[in-house]
């Protein structure tokens, strides 16, 4: 058995990881959500803005991390939908706007009531990273002139009055790195006191905390601070609660679950026929 | 051949019997869409906006005689992933609304129960209208069946790499980088050179080109000859001679980044930081009628002294200029521990992403290719 161990092939591993994953989602497995006090934190700041605020929602992602970072953006912007504000949509990541069409597809399908222009409307891709926070944080007009289709601010009835992002009333930020939501923070949250929540992947999590509570409200940590964040929102609205498209996150839980078991079966197994190497005195 | 490899041709050949037995027996890895007209009519401000429409004139094509003065329609395409789906969303709609959801597979039905019923609601007489008008125009989208299975065929032409470093997995590398780099460019070139620099240098030209929407306020402004000429300095770096010139662009954004970014780590990582670990010791947490809860009490002081105990250890262990020996060495010590605990944690975290990421390639590839679930 230990000669086995010892020289199995990585690629069984992988396949056993194909299947860990794969099982749940083909069953459609997932489970119930405890809510986090950092995920209460962002839910409760969207919640308390009254009805008709101005959110800016940024999109710094890709492609490449929209499997972690997708629902949650799905999530906001449905939860800012149901409240009513006034989107507007922004990415700092080249790549970001097929994601802000993505939300603004969702929008059109689930809240065909709400229209372009008036509820929702997007600036589009900015290059520049934090050079454009910096400038929009105190004039918006120098840098973004039309929407992303190309239309002056003035023709827009939501950006009309709209000269920088401090007239808005709260900032959401899904971030992949940089820049991301500590640009965010840096330019925009500290130095101008702006109410900040974000969700950002796994690795830039732990990085972040220290900026809570006073510089983010909260934040939505991965995959599981999405899936927590889904459970909030459908806690308060039923009809969310009832799309299947609007569990993306729980989902992909259930699929963390099993494959998080097996790392866990992995690292032990691993150990123990490391330690049993060591004894029998083996090189490696 | 080896034992290993008899397996991993096991499981690529029962692979491709169970892909030839899907397509063949489901509708798998096709994309129905069905076209619906869009009208657009000029307001007196000069802008645009979409007229509703009800279903019998958004899905009755190939007819552009009734389009009144001032408008404009053209076609957009509604987009299944799976047409089975589509069935099963105006089933439920109709079951919802009391009706015999199986008039969703008989459009003619479904036309003769909306004339024959004058006292049907508006709204299930437009799920009706729009099933028995839609259903019968259905027709495979061949554009984004393609696309479909090439988005399928890249994703597994990237796993394979976890078998082994393959000509498949270079082809599906070369593809993502060119077309990402070609990408960036091209949104680059729209975004900043065409909407930032020449809307500032020709606002005339681009309002009458590219962007008729730029507001009448922006004039010509002379300060962009600056970036201008700094793109030009960047790009003389490919010419033969005086490639030395890209240097003065770029070492102006050096220094203008790195100003920028002292002031903002001075303020909300250094100053706010500091600020943020100034906390109190012991926490009194209270109830609405004011007595102290005392356990949640305890666990919010306990918060706080792990904080500023991981601080200030943590600082420790990177202060060099005292021997970590003695007590100085205890606290650098315990301050590696809160340091290996974050890294644990991001750690765990990174796993965490990358199982999420895989989740949802296989939702993927489950849902919208193969229909073994629901397309995401």
């Amino acid at each position: 058995m230990y000669e086995f161990l010892k020289n199995l092939d990585r690629r069984w591993i992988f396949l056993l990881m194909l299947l860990a994953v794969s099982f749940p989602i083909l069953g459609r497995w997932s489970f119930p959500e405890k809510i986090s006090p950092m995920v209460h934190d962002v839910f409760a700041a969207i919640e308390e803005l009254p009805e008709g605020s101005k959110v800016l929602i940024s999109f710094d992602y890709d492609p490449g991390s929209q499997g972690e970072l997708q629902p949650m953006a799905s999530a906001f912007t449905r939860h800012c939908a149901e409240k009513k504000f006034k989107m507007y949509f922004l990415c700092l990541w080249p790549l970001g706007e097929p994601m802000i069409e993505k939300s603004t597809n969702l929008l059109k399908k689930e809240y065909p009531d709400l229209k372009y222009g008036e509820d929702f409307m997007s600036f589009g891709f900015k290059a520049g990273g934090e050079g454009v926070i910096k400038v929009i944080v105190t004039n918006m007009r120098e840098l973004i002139p039309t929407d992303q289709f190309g239309t002056g601010l003035d023709n827009i009835p939501m950006t009309k009055g709209i000269q920088n992002i401090q007239q808005m009333d709260l900032i959401i930020n899904v971030s992949a790195g940089d820049p991301g939501t500590k640009q965010w923070v840096q330019f925009a949250s500290t130095p101008y006191d702006l109410l900040t929540v974000s969700g950002c992947t796994g690795v830039q999590a732990p990085l972040l905390y220290p900026y809570i509570p006073k510089q983010l409200r909260g934040l939505l940590g991965a995959i599981k601070g999405a899936a927590e964040y889904e459970q909030a929102i459908d806690e308060h609205y039923p009809k969310i609660a009832a799309m299947p498209e609007a569990q993306e996150a729980k989902q992909r839980m259930g699929a963390q679950l099993v494959a998080h078991i097996l790392m866990v079966i992995l690292i032990i197994v691993g150990n123990i026929v490391y330690f049993v190497g060591r004894k029998r005195g083996d090189a490696r | 051949m080896k034992q290993s490899q008899l397996i991993w041709l096991l499981i690529f050949v029962v692979g491709g019997i169970f892909l030839a037995w899907r397509v063949s027996t489901t509708d798998m890895g096709r994309v129905w869409h069905h076209p619906e007209r869009q009208i657009h009519q000029q307001n007196e401000d000069g802008s645009w906006s979409e007229v509703e429409l009800s279903p019998s004139r958004k899905f009755d094509l190939h007819d552009d005689g009734d389009l009144e003065a001032n408008q404009e329609g053209w076609n957009t395409w509604t987009v299944l992933k799976n047409r089975k789906g589509f069935n099963e969303s105006f089933g439920t709609s109709l079951a919802t609304a009391g009706m015999d959801p199986e008039l969703v597979h008989d459009p003619v039905a479904a036309q003769a129960a909306i004339d024959g019923n004058p006292d049907m609601s508006d709204a299930d007489r437009e799920v009706l209208q729009s099933m028995a008008l839609m259903s019968e125009d259905f027709i495979l989208s061949p554009g984004r069946t393609f696309g479909l299975w090439l988005s399928a065929f890249f994703t597994l032409c990237i796993m394979s790499f976890l078998y082994k470093d393959n000509p498949f997995y270079k082809f599906a590398e070369a593809v993502v980088i060119g077309a990402s780099a070609a990408y960036v460019m091209a949104v680059g070139f729209w975004t900043m050179l065409v909407k930032n620099l020449f809307s500032n240098l020709a606002p005339g030209l681009m309002r009458e080109t590219f962007i008729p929407g730029l507001p009448e306020e922006i004039v010509f402004n002379g300060w962009y000859l600056v970036p201008a000429l700094f793109t030009i300095f960047l790009l003389w770096r490919l010419m033969p001679m005086g490639g030395w010139i890209s240097r003065w662009p770029l070492a102006f954004f050096i220094g203008i980044t790195a100003g920028l970014r002292l002031i903002a780590f001075l303020e909300a990582d250094f100053m706010a930081q500091i600020s943020a670990t100034m906390i109190p010791l012991w926490v009194s947490v209270q109830d609405a009628a004011g007595s102290m809860m005392l356990w949640d009490s305890v666990w919010a002081s306990f918060t706080n002294i792990i904080i500023i105990v991981a601080t200030m250890t943590g600082l420790v262990y990177f202060f060099f200029s005292v021997e970590h020996k003695g007590a100085v060495g205890g606290a650098a010590r315990v301050g590696i521990w809160f340091l290996m605990i974050t890294f644990g944690a991001s750690f765990g975290y990174t796993v965490m992403g990358r199982i999420a990421l895989l989740a949802e390639r296989l939702q993927y590839l489950f849902g919208n290719w193969l229909h073994l679930t629901p397309p995401t």
